[in-house]
């Protein structure tokens, strides 16, 4: 269970260092910079947050490699999440195209 | 920096992704040996206390009966994962080699198994790389791993955007698809294959570097056997005396171990010239306990019961560093979550070499279609080499599968021939991408590997009663979640296969 929830803070910690980043900002829809720090406290405080999840569950060294070990699927998770966020939208357009139009779209916001 | 990662990562890219294949599938290698040997009972441990005096005194017993003239007997307790039943080997007086057999924990009755390597081949492979002589085998590792350390820490410099695109994935885009998923396996899991690289040399780090032993031993030939004699220093040995004596009861030296390990229990004893009144019986502790791979040792004397010799588990802190990187790296210690979690590492680190090698294809190939290529005959072997490397040794290692349930388990020399039929098929499958365009030999092998594995359970279930339909009801999850992870390896490469299948050239 306290894994379970060191994974999901693993995930989120990711998340939102992501967002903090130039290249997935736009994702959430405004690109105020003046988020980016709190996003990346956010970050750092999850991932803080998600080892001191692992450390009640087993000795120090086990749980130190679980944490750094989770850190692997929760960056996949995290990719696979913004390259979803980010897929061209259907339609008969090529992905290079589409894929400028919807940056436009985002500076726009 | 980019050229060393590229040539160090292409040539060592398919012994490395061998080794990582094979050295993955360890990771689960007594979950293999149980799917491998159905005979054997759902496992019962840890069996503590006064369960593990009743085992160890049934194997002694079996022991005395079948090879009370052997020159050594070894019991391993059912511990824990890494070793969940109890077992016996004994070495022979006339040589040869040593026999084991399996113990029921409770009767003491042998359980008589079909003869096979079991997960235990695929994981020894992964440094013994089966065929080679051992001191060959151990240098090509050797320099395969720090091959792949130099091509991690390279990897790290010429990664120009190594924070800028740490979570980035570009599907559709051809070479920038390959290089994006190239690093995005091998950023995300970095840690672990720092580790692993680094740890894996510490492994072989006496043969890969003998001149510093040699330094202060000396380069005569017998001197590493005085380094080795200091470094692990034999315990309380002694020659058989020719006298027989009656053996020490086990029930106190057992406890007298455990009351000395705070409560601890015993993983294995060893028995050297049993019966004779100079027997030696040590009681080692469990490597596994610990993320620190070290056990404690006790040997007391085999006809009165004294403790002769003591050597604890944690000796000095040189050891404990070298003890707990051989730890981190075996992973015996970890628990599901974490066992898991090297799973997918080790999985990442194979996708890493194979999508290293992919985007050496891949950039070479979008090259030659602008212009003739720098080296055509090479960009032809390379693509080859990686169908029946990448895709073909997953088929292999079904093929060893296969071959356990199907090669009759009376068969003479039945376990080697498992092996020779891993590499058969292996040779078959490197014979047909030779022969086939690199694109329909992609297709077509990557849809065998998704049958050989999705129809596992299917063999399983009519070759023995522990298929899903019995081994799901009943809670044992070892056989069943084998056959669940064979079905989600064959659906995964059915996927690959049918992406394959549909991309336009």
């Amino acid at each position: 269970m306290m894994l379970a929830l060191a994974f999901a803070l693993t995930w989120l910690g990711l998340a939102a260092l992501a967002l903090a980043m130039d290249r997935h900002a736009g994702l959430l829809g405004c690109r105020r910079p003046a988020l980016r720090p709190a996003l990346r406290a956010l970050g750092l405080t999850a991932l803080a947050a998600a080892l001191g999840c692992t450390l009640p569950c087993m000795e120090p060294a086990p749980a130190l490699a679980t944490w750094l070990g989770m850190l692997a699927p929760a960056t996949l998770c995290t990719a696979a999440m913004l390259t979803w966020l980010q897929r061209p939208p259907v339609s008969g357009r090529s992905a290079s195209g589409s894929a400028s139009r919807s940056r436009r779209q985002n500076q726009s916001h | 920096m980019g050229e060393v990662h590229t040539w160090a990562g292409l040539l060592f890219g398919w012994l490395l992704y061998f080794m990582f294949v094979t050295g993955t599938a360890g990771y689960l290698d007594t979950e293999i040996d149980r799917w491998m040997r159905p005979e054997l009972p759902v496992a019962q441990y840890p069996q503590p206390g006064a369960a593990a005096t009743a085992a160890a005194t049934q194997a002694l017993d079996y022991l005395q009966a079948q090879a009370p003239d052997a020159r050594r007997w070894s019991i391993q307790l059912p511990v824990d994962r890494n070793e969940p039943h109890l077992r016996v080997a004994w070495q022979p007086t006339s040589g040869g080699a040593a026999q084991s057999a399996w113990l029921d924990v409770h009767t003491g009755a042998p359980i008589p198994v079909r003869d096979t390597a079991g997960g235990q081949l695929l994981y020894q492979m992964h440094w013994r790389l089966h065929y080679l002589p051992p001191e060959a085998a151990e240098w090509m590792v050797a320099l395969a791993s720090m091959a792949l350390l130099l091509a991690l820490l390279t990897g790290i410099v010429v990664h120009r955007r190594f924070f800028a695109d740490f979570f980035t994935l570009r599907l559709g885009k051809g070479q920038r698809s390959w290089l994006d998923a190239h690093n995005l396996a091998g950023v995300a899991s970095l840690p672990f294959q720092l580790m692993i690289s680094y740890s894996g040399l510490i492994f072989v780090m006496f043969s890969f570097m003998p001149l510093i032993a040699s330094a202060w031993y000396g380069p005569a030939p017998g001197a590493g056997r005085a380094f080795y004699a200091e470094l692990f220093p034999p315990m309380a040995t002694a020659l058989p005396s020719g006298q027989r004596a009656a053996p020490a009861a086990i029930a106190p030296i057992l406890a007298d171990a455990r009351q000395r390990w705070g409560g601890a229990e015993a993983a294995v004893l060893e028995i050297a010239q049993p019966g004779d009144a100079r027997a030696r019986i040590s009681v080692i502790g469990n490597f596994a306990a610990g993320a620190v791979r070290s056990a404690g040792i006790l040997v007391y004397d085999g006809a009165n019961g004294a403790l002769l010799a003591e050597r604890p588990a944690w000796q000095s802190t040189p050891r404990a560093t070298r003890d707990l990187l051989l730890g981190l790296h075996e992973g015996l210690f970890a628990a599901p979550p974490l066992r898991a979690l090297y799973l997918v590492s080790g999985l990442l680190g194979c996708a890493m070499i194979a999508t290293g090698m992919l985007l050496w294809t891949a950039k070479r190939r979008e090259r030659a279609q602008r212009g003739p290529p720098a080296w055509p005959a090479g960009l032809a072997l390379v693509e080859r080499l990686n169908v029946a490397a990448i895709v073909g040794l997953p088929v292999a290692i079904a093929a060893y599968f296969w071959a356990n349930r199907l090669l009759p388990t009376d068969m003479a020399q039945r376990a080697p021939l498992e092996a020779h039929l891993l590499f058969a098929v292996w040779l078959a499958l490197f014979a047909h991408a030779a022969l086939t365009p690199p694109r329909r030999a992609w297709r077509q092998q990557a849809w065998l590997a998704a049958l050989a594995f999705g129809a596992l359970p299917l063999l399983n279930a009519a070759t023995t009663g522990r298929h899903l339909a019995q081994s799901l009801p009943a809670g044992d999850w070892v056989m069943a979640g084998f056959d669940l992870a064979a079905l989600a390896l064959g659906l995964a490469f059915a996927l690959g296969a049918w992406w394959l299948q549909r991309r336009r050239p």
